[in-house]
């Protein structure tokens, strides 16, 4: 009982980390890999780790601004709280997606001072969506406590309608609110002077980013948490099932941005209707 | 008849509005039939603003008084109660009760079919919403629709005899009833704890939101005819609450009561905190009545089909590592200074500035076509009267399309 405890919050912690770590290539990734399709020069992955350790130096020595740390405890809060790897973690029963996303779109909303009517048409069809979502797994996976108990339901259950639906409804959020870009971030700061406070949102929003990666890959394939067992071979089983995620949901984002597919609210509605009427019609085929 | 005579002195009385009328509306939801329900349904149109058109309001007044059984009469009677809280301008004088009768006319309506009666008033609400949307006209509280819908739900759930499910949309309706009449005191006292009824995730506003789509959810899994209007109304809660996010909470102005900064964000914690424990163990009778267990849902909500939400121990970790980042130790009384800075002017609630509803959305050309065709084939129809036909052969392949979807429909409902 004792070692089960300790594993579990061992797991935690490490899932912490990586994420982390992680976190820095994800914004490096969404940042640079569109110019570098483009067949533009590119910055290497060093000078993002390099600003990346420097931040977390400062937070951990010096006080935050209370509205910039808040929105830091909900990204790090996310990173504890999602199955990213295993399904054994020791607060994975908290992940809930209604409301892991609605924190997610708060903290969004928090950050700096937003341009009201393009940040409310990208936050009001994702809580659409996310309700959507919310519903569909309490419709087709009765019994499932949250993501992780819908992780570890599917490999004892396998459920294809809910997962393409889950797919599907990852796919709208994705269009409806994509993660926030440079551009974004220098319209939310506009009246911001301090350069280190600019400098600390814009790492904060990089660690936002991440998280939010992580819900919309945890939507869409939650098949690979937890594949190979809880031991420490199925937790490096499940390291390798996340980085596949991510990477994914990197490769999908990027492809929507080139093709300019996203904040748009036709297709958004398309998906959560294909959603629907996938997870309907795996209802009733069963 | 305490009730006329409550609206009367709580009319006349600028000061109080809704302090007399509400227990008094509590006590008619408590002890009254659907007579006596109606009788207040006819007063409060009396005294409202702007009340339902005469024309509606008479015809289904009556109607619900001679037919109580019927699910018609009494889905006729919904838009004379929210007439002035969602068809006005200004907004109702009495909000709160339009909703506490709207429970109890659901409540105490006797043989009605709960599909019918909660696909009429996701249509009423759906009605509204494309009126405010496609008239550039800004909504009025919507939230106000959702005490009822969750009531259906809660009927709903009794008739299949599925305890957990009623327990659920009952405890869902309870908190969003007291969020909605608490409203009304708290603007004047201390305007900025109504956003405890936006759905963000630790505000009990958020509660309701969850339990309202888990109790739908539950229906719409367990019983037959309710798998797809289960999930339309589950979708129509969480629309309700997006309106709520722009409706709720615009007004940032001082209160009555004395405090700072900090004292409003540690009234909107506390109230997020303890205000669902209160409701929920002020109302455990009730909720005992409805499911046989006694359960004092504190720090896991059940959702009724296996989920939980745990909120308190996810608050708990945030605030911890909040407190961690912020450092408040430091300075002295850091506490004090970060929470009173959490509440900025920017704290991006409001309606005026999200600009949604401010003209009427641009509509791409093939609809407008669309549209206009319309109008004139319309007029072309009415002008049939003065003997004049219209030009049918453009008509012609829409006519042998509709001819045949009816033809595949008549085969496809026999088969």
């Amino acid at each position: 009982m004792m070692m089960t405890g300790l594993w579990a919050v061992a797991q935690t912690l490490f899932q912490l980390f990586i994420l982390l770590v992680l976190a820095p290539v994800m914004a490096w990734a969404l940042a640079e890999l569109p110019r570098w399709i483009n067949g533009e020069a590119i910055c290497g992955l060093q000078r993002q780790m390099r600003r990346a350790i420097r931040f977390w130096g400062i937070v951990l020595k010096l006080p935050v601004a209370p509205r910039l740390a808040l929105v830091l405890a909900i990204a790090l809060l996310i990173f504890v709280v999602l199955p990213a790897v295993t399904t054994g973690g020791a607060f994975v029963s908290l992940a809930n997606p209604l409301l892991i996303g609605l924190l997610l779109l708060a903290g969004r909303l928090m950050l700096g001072v937003p341009q009201q009517r393009e940040e409310w048409r990208r936050v009001l069809p994702a809580v659409l969506v996310l309700c959507l979502t919310e519903a569909l797994i309490a419709l087709a996976a009765p019994g499932a406590d949250g993501l992780g108990g819908l992780c570890a339901m599917l490999h004892i259950e396998p459920a294809p309608g809910l997962e393409g639906a889950l797919g599907a409804c990852a796919l709208a959020l994705a269009i409806s609110c994509p993660p926030l870009r440079e551009d974004d971030m220098i319209q939310r700061l506009d009246g911001e002077k301090s350069r280190q406070v600019r400098e600390m949102s814009r790492n904060v929003a990089e660690v936002l980013n991440t998280a939010w990666l992580l819900l919309l890959a945890d939507l869409a394939m939650p098949i690979t948490v937890g594949l190979g067992g809880s031991d420490v071979t199925g937790w490096f089983v499940g390291l390798g099932g996340l980085l596949g995620r991510l990477a994914l949901v990197v490769v999908v984002l990027i492809g929507l941005r080139l093709t300019a597919q996203e904040r748009s609210e036709r297709l958004t509605a398309l998906f959560a209707g294909v959603a629907l009427l996938l997870a309907l019609a795996g209802r009733f085929a069963t | 008849m305490t009730f006329p005579a409550a609206l009367k002195t709580d009319r006349e009385s600028r000061v109080g509005r809704g302090r007399f009328a509400l227990p008094a509306a509590l006590a008619a939801v408590l002890l009254a039939s659907a007579p006596a329900v109606a009788v207040a349904i006819g007063v409060l149109m009396t005294q409202e603003r702007k009340a339902c058109p005469v024309w509606w309001a008479l015809p289904a007044l009556l109607c619900s008084a001679l037919m109580p059984d019927s699910t018609l009469a009494l889905l006729s009677l919904f838009p004379v109660l929210f007439w002035p809280a969602l068809f006005t301008r200004e907004g109702a004088l009495f909000p709160a009760l339009s909703s506490v009768l709207a429970v109890a006319l659901v409540w105490h309506a006797g043989a009605v079919v709960p599909i019918g009666c909660a696909a009429g008033l996701a249509a009423l609400a759906l009605l509204v919403l494309g009126r405010s949307v496609f008239w550039g006209i800004s909504p009025g509280d919507l939230g106000l629709v959702r005490p009822a819908i969750l009531a259906t739900l809660l009927i709903a759930a009794q008739d299949e005899g599925m305890g957990t499910g009623a327990r659920i949309a009952l405890e869902s309706l309870l908190l969003d009833l007291t969020l909605i009449t608490l409203s009304v005191p708290v603007l004047r006292l201390m305007p900025v704890l109504v956003t405890l009824r936006l759905p963000f995730p630790p505000l009990p506003g958020f509660l309701v939101l969850w339990l309202g789509i888990h109790a739908a959810l539950g229906l719409a899994a367990g019983v037959q005819g309710w798998s797809v209007i289960g999930v339309l109304v589950a979708l129509l809660i969480g629309l309700i609450s997006l309106f709520d996010v722009l409706t709720v909470g615009r007004r940032p102005d001082t209160g009555v009561l004395p405090i700072g900064p900090a004292g409003a964000v540690c009234g909107v914690i506390l109230g997020a905190l303890l205000l669902p424990v209160a409701v929920f163990g002020v109302f455990s009778p009730v909720l005992h009545h409805v499911e046989g267990e006694w359960v004092w849902p504190f720090w896991s909500l059940g959702g009724g089909d296996g989920a939980h939400l745990k909120v308190p121990a996810l608050m708990l970790i945030l605030s911890v590592m909040w407190l961690f980042f912020v450092k408040s130790w430091r300075t002295e009384r850091g506490l004090e200074k970060a929470i009173a800075n959490l509440l900025l002017p920017g704290t991006p609630t409001g309606r005026s500035e999200t600009g949604l509803f401010e003209e009427p959305p641009a509509l791409p050309w093939i609809m407008r076509r669309l549209i206009v065709g319309g109008r004139i084939r319309l007029q072309a129809l009415t002008a049939l009267k003065s003997g004049q036909m219209p030009d049918m052969r453009q008509m012609a392949v829409g006519l042998w399309l509709v001819l045949l979807a009816l033809v595949l429909v008549v085969l496809g409902l026999t088969a």
